[in-house]
């Protein structure tokens, strides 16, 4: 098990129902972290509609997670 | 100043203008965006703007970098506004300073661009409704996901407006081009969209279009906007719910 900070914006924010929590987990990338969180919280939100940062950088849904790493989904933008 | 920043706070351009007086400079272009009162057919009374500050900041200045490097243009600023707005007011400025206007327009308009397209911010509209919408989210979100707590039907658009391709895939639409093959083979090397089924062909045999009710969004591109809108009333009036139609289809984005 590894334990992720992950944190929330806009419309998963909402979703949650959270702005960020610490998630003990067994998933390998970010893509499974984002599985299991959908189930856990009801995140209604196509992951391929969206995108994911690690660490304050953007990644990709097949990023390997270590313990420590902070995740942020991504969903579509709308700035300007 | 850092060349990109975020903003709690009404600012004024002028100042920031100010700062971008280049003696070698002999043209000076801005951009601003303002909160409009309509988006997608419902009238809008305010806005929310939420960042992911940290990477929204870090991408904003890889923005302003490349335009620098592209259009060789002498200073770029470029401010966003977070929180909550009224109407009319101030979201977004950009503004450059270079030699010649050329690249200052070409730079102003490649940052707001790449800003709307790639920083993490979320706008959330209220409307006199009284409910509320993340903008380019709700349509992504599965049925089920309908949360604002009541059950009124929303009027679908039957147009929706993209500033390019790229940003119309990224709101999770499935491009359909249904342009004839003469027309696509005038197209420039990078705009190719692989779906493509000419409406010449569904005129004749309309079952081609079925699979369009998967679960998917649809967007139809023709090179007016004309096109595309009549065949996207006729899929509704088949019961294809998730199709829509691109307003004023390529020209628009070249234009």
């Amino acid at each position: 098990m590894k334990s992720i900070e992950v944190h929330y914006y806009a419309i998963l924010r909402d979703q949650a129902g959270r702005r960020s929590e610490q998630v003990e987990t067994g998933a390998a990338t970010a893509g499974e972290l984002f599985d299991e969180l959908a189930v856990r919280h009801g995140l209604a939100l196509a992951r391929d509609a969206m995108r994911v940062a690690i660490n304050d950088e953007f990644g990709d849904w097949q990023h390997s997670l270590r313990s420590g790493d902070r995740v942020v989904f991504i969903p579509p933008v709308a700035g300007g | 100043m850092p060349a990109f920043s975020l903003s709690a706070e009404p600012f004024s351009p002028e100042a920031l203008r100010v700062e971008l007086a280049d003696p070698a400079c002999g043209g000076y272009a801005s951009f601003e965006g303002w909160v409009r009162n309509h988006n997608e057919g419902r009238r809008v009374l305010r806005l929310e703007y939420e960042a992911y500050e940290a990477l929204a900041l870090k991408e904003g200045e890889r923005i302003v970098a490349e335009a620098l490097e592209r259009f060789g243009v002498r200073r770029i600023a470029c401010v966003h506004r977070v929180g909550g707005l009224a109407i009319g007011e101030l979201a977004v400025w950009v503004g450059v300073s270079a030699a010649h206007r050329d690249e200052a327009f070409a730079a102003c308009r490649y940052v707001i661009d790449e800003v709307k397209q790639r920083l993490p911010i979320w706008k959330k509209e209220h409307y006199p409704e009284g409910d509320s919408g993340w903008v380019n989210c709700e349509r992504c979100a599965q049925p089920s996901a309908h949360a604002h707590g009541h059950d009124h039907v929303h009027p679908e658009p039957l147009e929706l407006e993209f500033s390019s391709l790229t940003a119309a895939r990224a709101a999770g639409y499935e491009l359909v081009d249904v342009r004839e093959r003469w027309e696509r083979d005038a197209d420039p090397p990078g705009l190719r969209i692989t779906r493509h089924l000419p409406l010449s062909e569904y005129m004749n045999g309309r079952s081609r279009l079925d699979d369009l009710n998967d679960g998917g969004r649809y967007l139809i591109v023709c090179a007016h906007g004309v096109r595309s809108l009549a065949l996207t009333e006729e899929l509704r009036a088949h019961g294809h719910a998730a199709v829509y139609s691109l307003r004023g289809g390529l020209a628009a984005l070249r234009a």
